[in-house]
């Protein structure tokens, strides 16, 4: 008897879970949660992503953020550790979940589309740490994005040298293709740079995270490109760049909204050793509101360039984003120093309906607005395929895209 | 000639113990505990984890020994829950098994010394005038520990002298150990 007693008394548990409820920091109020690097929170599903969004606004439970931090380890398959910093706002922390890449090489797809007018667009991807520094290597071809065809590669680095503050470098070498109908539009306008068949890209930069959801970022965007006509030879376009960017995640239980909005300027100027002067400026916004399986989602796009700029740098629409239904050799083959287009979506499930308008257009001249609307299958996250009509006096034939939202 | 003996003893146990002093004896009426002036555990791998917001647990053995460290006489377990707080940056520590009593707003010194303050052994059955030796081992869960320990449901004292007898590395960083001896429990002061 007395033997048992002791088997009892050794083995029943002397104290129960209490690390995390003696952490003194529980009573502080989380009010941003990070999952760093970024690569490792693209891939963050949809529905831990809400479960996160969820812990906004809750006071720090190491158990929870535990049990958290456990599910992000084996849905990204890599190791994550947590922590939690001072808030911006007295007695509120932010929880930041670390998932460093060991050294590895396994590439993400980040960039697929198909265009039925304009072809295939792919790019892969990858993110890898060492030596305190984050590295990404990519290689694409892109035809959706300007109005050439690039293909070729990308290397980057960076850094966060402070909590709040990264410094980066980006390098690119590409290759282009021209559109026929691009070179047809381009003979007739002789005011325009010409088309160039290499291009190299150079981007150190410095972002500082201002606010939790506000984001500043400078630097100096140097591009050298090799002409064709009248003589190859290489030209610069060497700019300074400032991009301010916000972005805020709401969310509750039943209910998610995002807003992600920007503005970029790039101001290239003959004290940097450019060919070109010009001051580009890009305004975007994105809504998101999502309440049970139906999600709407608005965006703008507004951009505008004040002298003479190479053809990478014009404003084109109609694409697998933008005036969809539309081929963007059809609405503006050189493209335009004005832009201003606007799309609503409505999503339930994975079937969804968008309507696009926007423009194209040279200052001085008269915006012709155009319109598109079109069916979608796949939802908001992951492959999706669209089925886009552009709206227009005449015959009206289809486009098909299909692409993933990353 | 006994009493010369004892004093005799007792001299030389006071010099080892000066020259040992990585424990210094401390006695009440019916408790003994120590403090341990160069011991530091507030260090390293736990402190850069109570720094990023999560709670350290720290188990801690008081081992009363006897016939040069061979026989063990008595021994004290304790459980520590240390965290630091983010916005005061002064630490909080929680006795887990006796008496659930804490602290908080307290230096890493502060913090340390009340860990040893509550980490006592009854002195009853002791022996006040013959040679013992002191250890103290202190040891830092690791994360995973307390996940284990979490699936378990808690954690039992078979747990804990498991933990204790298992091969401790002291240059781990998470773990501690301190001597002192041989003295006498009668020379220990408040």
């Amino acid at each position: 008897m007395r033997v048992l007693l002791c088997a009892l008394l050794v083995s029943t548990p002397i104290w129960a879970d209490e690390a995390a409820a003696e952490n003194v920091n529980s009573k502080y109020t989380i009010e941003a949660i990070e999952v760093v690097p970024s690569s490792a929170a693209k891939k963050v599903g949809s529905q831990l992503q809400s479960e996160l969004d969820t812990l906004i606004g809750t006071k720090f439970d190491q158990d929870v953020v535990d049990k958290v931090s456990r599910r992000l380890a084996n849905q990204l398959n890599r190791k994550v550790e947590h922590r939690i910093e001072k808030g911006v706002k007295p007695e509120h922390v932010k929880l930041v979940f670390d998932a460093p890449r060991v050294f590895e090489a396994d590439a993400d797809v980040n960039k697929l589309a198909y265009h039925s007018k304009h072809g295939i667009t792919a790019g892969v991807r990858s993110d890898f740490n060492a030596g305190g520094l984050s590295f990404a290597v990519g290689m694409q071809t892109d035809s959706d994005q300007l109005l050439e065809r690039y293909a070729g590669y990308s290397l980057g680095v960076s850094r966060r040298i402070a909590e709040r503050v990264r410094l980066g470098l980006d390098y690119e070498s590409f290759h282009q293709q021209w559109n026929a109908t691009t070179l047809n539009a381009l003979a007739a306008r002789p005011d325009l740079p010409g088309i160039y068949r290499e291009r190299y890209h150079m981007a150190p930069s410095i972002s500082i995270a201002l606010l939790e959801s506000l984001t500043f970022s400078a630097g100096v965007d140097i591009q050298h490109f090799q002409t064709q006509f009248p003589a190859a030879r290489y030209e610069a376009a060497n700019a300074v760049t400032t991009t301010l960017r916000y972005r805020r995640r709401w969310a509750s239980d039943a209910s998610r909204q995002e807003v992600d909005a920007g503005y970029c300027l790039r101001a290239a100027t003959r004290s940097f050793g450019s060919d070109y002067v010009y001051n580009r400026h890009a305004m975007t916004a994105e809504y998101m509101a999502e309440v049970r399986n139906n999600i709407v989602s608005a965006s703008f796009h507004l951009g505008t360039i004040a002298g003479e700029a190479p053809l990478y740098e014009r404003f084109t629409l109609g694409d697998s984003r933008t005036l969809r239904g539309w081929s963007k050799f059809d609405v503006a083959p050189v493209g335009g120093s004005r832009v201003a287009h606007a799309s609503i979506e409505y999503t339930f499930h994975w079937l969804g309906a968008f309507y696009d308008t926007g423009s194209v257009w040279e200052r001085g001249e008269k915006s012709d607005v155009k319109h598109s609307v079109g069916v979608s299958v796949g939802g908001r996250e992951g492959l999706f395929l669209a089925l886009a009509f552009p709206l227009r006096a005449g015959s009206v034939q289809p486009l098909f895209i299909l692409g993933m939202n990353f | 000639m006994r009493y010369a003996q004892y004093v005799s003893v007792a001299a030389s146990a006071a010099c080892l113990c000066m020259l040992a002093q990585d424990l210094v004896l401390r006695r009440s009426a019916d408790q003994v505990r120590v403090s341990a002036p160069r011991l530091n555990f507030l260090t390293g791998k736990p402190l850069e984890r109570m720094r990023n917001g999560a709670s350290v647990t720290y188990d801690m053995q008081l081992i009363v020994f006897a016939d040069n460290r061979v026989s063990i006489l008595r021994r004290g377990f304790e459980r520590f829950v240390v965290s630091y707080d983010l916005w005061e940056e002064k630490f909080s520590v929680t006795r887990m098994r006796s008496s659930g009593s804490s602290a908080a707003h307290l230096a890493a010194e502060a913090a340390e010394n009340w860990c040893l303050d509550n980490l006592n052994i009854p002195i009853a059955g002791l022996p006040l005038d013959k040679p013992v030796y002191l250890r103290l081992e202190v040891r830092a869960q690791e994360p995973k520990d307390r996940r284990a320990a979490d699936d378990e449901g808690g954690i039992s004292l078979a747990r804990l002298i498991d933990i204790f007898s298992k091969a401790g590395n002291p240059g781990s960083g998470s773990q501690w150990r301190a001597e002192a001896g041989p003295l006498l429990l009668q020379n220990g002061k408040p």
